[in-house]
């Protein structure tokens, strides 16, 4: 029945073909016509064009926030006294910009800390010409944390959030140990360094971290013992 | 009859190449080679066009439409491996079919005067086959239109599936449907 069919079709679509051919059909006159159209009529720019800027634009964008998000992933690896460096802490200030919880922003601070820390260390282990750059990140780190934590901690206090306040209390105490054992590596480098003026300016990074540890230690004390006004800290 | 024998009845086509040659000088708004391409394709296009209208002065005019709009839309052609130039013409033509039908003022039908036949470059042909004519002419606007595409231009079933807007399954489907639908007329005939 198929091959019926498809005979069929066979055949009409023969007759079709043999049933065509051409009109008359006079394509001087339309010519004519058609030329003077075309000499009063300008083609239509293209359409795609604005498209096209559009997607160039976009491409260009896309290109350059590439870009960008590729140097400041590179840069976030970068430590005190690397060229980009500077880059990285712009990276961080932008983070830190952001609208954030106060215990999201505590940990945001609590990681920048970190990676100076870890710098210290790596300092440590081969000290070189970074150290004193080193430090002095790693101490202003850790003074701005103690301070912005210690703050909004004491801000939740009044607000009557002390679970929140709580969980600020903990990684202030996490700071300030881990301050507690960078101290050692800053003494360290300290006996080492034989030039007195950065000698000098290395004691006086690791008495600023020793304050700031102290001011984290009486904040978490203040917080158990809320009526020892004495020990209250005001930032 | 193959595709070739089919052409011979038009003004000698050129190779695609070279059409594609006229299209790029044409964008640059050579009006010479577009004349050029008029002349390669005005005579099919008259006739899948006339096919349809049955009405010279109509037709012409529609030519003219076709072909203008083609100029001024030049621009945003963009040439594919699987479609000719020919295709995008036959799309124009046949868009500028459906608004034809759409617009349509009230004309005097051509068979109603004459048979078709008076306007063939060969009336014994048309007459030869005015009752095939009589039974297209009776059937839906896109069954005439696949059967024209395919068997009388004698376009791939890809190049309709563009012309009509269609995919490839969709114009199988079409021209199965139209042949079927032909069959009948040609029957009841």
């Amino acid at each position: 029945m198929k091959w019926l069919k498809s005979k069929t079709e066979q055949g009409l679509t023969k007759l079709l073909k043999h049933g065509s051919g051409d009109f008359r059909f006079d394509p001087k006159n339309i010519r004519h016509r058609l030329m003077a159209s075309i000499e009063q009529t300008k083609p239509h720019p293209i359409k795609h064009f604005r498209l096209n800027r559009v997607f160039k634009f976009s491409a260009s964008f896309a290109g350059f926030v590439l870009i960008v998000s590729a140097t400041f992933a590179f840069a976030s690896n970068q430590v005190p006294g690397d060229k980009l460096f500077a880059l990285n802490k712009a990276g961080e200030s932008v983070i830190l910009s952001l609208p954030m919880p106060a215990e999201q922003r505590a940990q945001v601070r609590d990681y920048i800390v970190d990676q100076r820390f870890e710098a210290l260390d790596a300092v440590n282990l081969a000290p070189g010409t970074k150290s004193l750059e080193t430090i002095k990140e790693s101490d202003e780190s850790l003074m701005r944390a103690v301070q912005e934590i210690s703050k909004n901690k004491q801000k939740l206090e009044a607000k009557g959030k002390t679970k929140q306040a709580a969980k600020l209390e903990v990684i202030l105490d996490n700071l300030q140990k881990k301050a507690a054992d960078r101290e050692k590596i800053i003494q360290k480098l300290e006996d080492e360094t034989e030039d007195e003026e950065t000698k000098a300016r290395i004691h006086q990074h690791l008495e600023q971290i020793k304050n700031s540890r102290e001011k984290a230690r009486l904040e978490i004390k203040r917080f158990q013992n809320p009526e020892s006004e004495s020990d209250q800290i005001l930032f | 009859m193959g595709c070739n024998e089919l052409h011979q009845n038009s003004i000698n086509m050129i190779e695609e190449i070279d059409v594609q040659n006229l299209v790029r000088r044409a964008q640059d708004g050579e009006q010479e080679a577009f004349g050029l391409i008029y002349d390669n394709y005005a005579q099919p296009i008259y006739n899948f066009l006339m096919s349809k209208v049955r009405h010279r002065e109509v037709c012409e005019d529609l030519v003219h439409t076709v072909f203008l709009k083609a100029w001024m839309n030049l621009k945003s052609y963009q040439p594919r491996p699987s479609a000719k130039f020919s295709t995008w013409l036959y799309q124009i033509a046949n868009y500028t079919l459906i608004d034809h039908w759409r617009t349509k003022k009230p004309t005097v039908e051509l068979d109603d005067v004459e048979n078709l036949a008076a306007f063939a470059v060969d009336p014994a042909h048309y007459e030869e086959y005015s009752y095939l004519w009589q039974a297209i002419r009776q059937l839906p606007l896109n069954y005439q239109t696949v059967l024209d595409l395919r068997f009388k231009q004698d376009l791939s079933v890809e190049e309709t599936a563009h012309i009509m807007r269609k995919t490839s399954v969709g114009i199988r489907v079409l021209q199965h449907r139209a042949l079927k639908a032909l069959k009948n007329k040609l029957v009841e005939s």
